[in-house]
């Protein structure tokens, strides 16, 4: 009897190990953090700070150097070995406050940390614009929700180079901006996710289209209802056999958030982002194309309208997408994103050519692209020596990532 | 060559008499058997939803079928199915629009059963399961049908005999729908035929 019972109970254990954690802790200072009472920085000082340096304390973690850069709301730091932080800056007086969290992206690693910029170390300068630019964060990094108790210097080391400024490289990130198997604060193909992925150093992102059975095109990647993806809800089975009234009601994102539609993500990319890029991966059934032609038009109108320079392309994963384009009248003149060979890219005069990155760097072709006036980005590049090799030696013009912060360290870091 | 005759009918007359030898004595209890019951009852669903959690209808009647081959020994060795409404939501959306969904399931498993006292028997099952999942309201009515690769069933049964080929009696039984982390438990009545 005892050995049932023990089998029982292991059995137990067994089937309880299988649930899920979605979400990495993501260490917080707290509703009592004096960040808020400080002041935010302006463009100029922002700009003063972006730049490469030199790891003191604390390069056994984060490697030798990182890059500091600003994004739309917060500012990026990104090492190396795929560690990153995300920080909050803020001044009083001369001193500037540095606070967040750091990340391991390939693992589940976190913890808090905490820099100053003093007032002869940088603080001035940055603040008034005048001065020479040696700056030094000093302060300290933790590990989960413990203080921060172990050294962390950054010395400047020097600005961006000229070919990094003059690049107009993009910084790709996959599913909206991250994906929800590497546990993010928002769920992949979300407007939230959206809202974040800015902070991970992203310039663009890669979004899933589907079709619900009423025609309108939403953003998902799986074809089916699943609880990878989703909370547990009463739907289940293939996505694009409901009405997008039943998702919108009955589907809820492993975060909690509503399945976006093409058109909602979109726009809140052009009227609440900074992003440049995006590439709308069709996933849908053949048809998905002709209710996302007049979403892709209608979106370059209002970025247009607001100045903004974006680029929105339909991807061509497949010949039967290709088909479905070749069925759209015109179909030469929208913006596309070819997958498929060269001879198919210039057959539907697509704007962007992207290989497989497991195909190489390609550079001969990629050049021809580039003189016939087109880009040539890759995808999905993810392990960060091949991502340094292809930003080092290859000529694309970005490269599509679930793990941008390194693509943002090998691009930024290069001289 | 008459050596050989000898032989051949020897090798003949032996191998009939000892296949002769192992007819069945009719006085012998035939301890071999097949059973078919069928069950019905009340099922719960162990509600894990995270939406609709509140508006779930989870109580419903069901039922299960079982084939067993039992040998003599306390092991039987069978196959199971039946029929579990699990749960039926139905929600409004913020214009007052009411939309329902509903889960069921059809299992089909392969099921070991021990006698571990007399007419107490435990049970262990593992197989597919075909899952329906309705929805009405909200623009369309939509069927879809999704195919469950793991799904387990542990149960324990008390089983009386009434006679020699009836049997009745009850069984709890928990059963896991793996594709949609689905769990419900069942209290049926059951009722054997036993060949």
């Amino acid at each position: 009897m005892r050995t049932r019972i023990l089998l029982f109970i292991l059995l137990t254990l067994a089937l309880y190990s299988c649930n899920k954690d979605t979400e990495v802790l993501i260490p917080s200072a707290g509703p009592n953090s004096f960040m808020k009472e400080t002041y935010p920085l302006n463009s100029a000082s922002k700009s003063l700070m972006e730049g490469v340096y030199q790891v003191g304390s604390g390069s056994d973690f984060f490697g030798d150097h990182v890059i500091l850069k600003w994004n739309r709301t917060s500012l990026s730091i990104a090492c190396s070995n795929g560690k990153y932080f995300v920080m909050e800056v803020g001044h009083l007086d001369s001193v500037i406050f540095v606070q967040g969290y750091w990340r391991n992206g390939y693992t589940d690693d976190t913890g808090l940390a905490s820099l100053v910029i003093a007032k002869e170390e940088g603080g001035t300068t940055i603040l008034t614009g005048n001065g020479n630019q040696k700056i030094i964060l000093r302060g300290a990094f933790g590990l989960e929700s413990g203080l921060p108790d172990q050294p962390l210097v950054l010395n400047y080391l020097r600005p961006f180079s000229d070919k990094v400024k003059k690049s107009n490289f993009y910084i790709l990130a996959h599913r909206s901006g991250g994906r929800t198997s590497d546990r993010l604060p928002a769920s992949e193909n979300s407007i939230e996710m959206i809202n974040y992925t800015e902070k991970f150093g992203s310039t663009g992102i890669e979004v899933d289209v589907r079709l619900s059975v009423d025609g309108i095109p939403f953003i998902y990647h799986d074809p089916d209802i699943n609880i990878r993806l989703t909370k547990k809800g009463p739907l289940a089975g293939p996505i694009e056999n409901y009405t997008w009234a039943q998702l919108s009601t009955f589907v809820r994102l492993i975060h909690g958030e509503k399945i976006p539609t093409l058109e909602d993500a979109l726009t809140f990319v052009v009227d609440s982002t900074l992003l440049r890029f995006v590439y709308l991966d069709m996933k849908g059934n053949p048809g998905t194309m002709e209710k996302v032609i007049p979403i892709q038009k209608r979106i370059l109108e209002r970025a247009k309208n607001v100045g903004r320079d974006l680029i929105v392309v339909v991807g061509i994963p497949s010949s039967t997408v290709l088909n479905d384009l070749m069925n759209y009248p015109d179909y030469q003149t929208i913006p596309s994103l070819c997958e498929l060979t060269v001879d198919d890219v210039h057959q539907v005069n697509s704007m962007v050519w992207a290989p497989r990155w497991t195909l190489g760097t390609q550079n001969d072709l990629v050049q021809q692209m580039h003189n016939e006036g087109r880009l040539a980005v890759c995808w999905t590049i993810d392990p960060i020596s091949w991502i340094q090799d292809y930003i080092e030696n290859g000529l694309f013009d970005g490269l599509l990532t679930n793990f941008p912060y390194v693509v943002a360290y090998y691009h930024y870091i290069q001289e | 060559m008459i050596k050989k005759y000898i032989i051949l009918i020897l090798i003949i007359f032996f191998g009939v008499f000892s296949g002769y030898s192992q007819k069945v004595d009719s006085l012998i209890v035939k301890r071999n058997h097949y059973s078919f019951t069928i069950g019905g009852g009340w099922t719960h669903y162990i509600n894990s939803l995270e939406i609709g959690k509140k508006d779930a209808r989870i109580n419903f009647a069901g039922i299960s079928l079982k084939f067993f081959w039992e040998p003599e020994h306390r092991l039987s060795l069978g196959l199971e199915t039946g029929f579990y409404q699990i749960y039926k939501v139905k929600i409004n959306d913020y214009m007052n629009v009411t939309g329902q969904a509903g889960m069921s399931a059809i299992p089909l498993l392969l099921t070991v059963r021990m006698r571990i006292v007399d007419h107490f028997h435990l049970s262990v099952g593992a197989g597919l399961a075909m899952m329906f999942n309705k929805v009405s309201g909200m623009g369309q009515n939509i069927n879809s049908t999704i195919l469950s690769l793991s799904n387990y069933q542990f149960s324990g049964s008390y089983i009386y005999p009434l006679h020699k080929h009836w049997l009745v009696g009850g069984e709890f039984k928990v059963l896991d729908f793996g594709k949609a982390d689905d769990w419900i438990y069942s209290v049926q009545a059951i009722c054997t035929i036993r060949l």
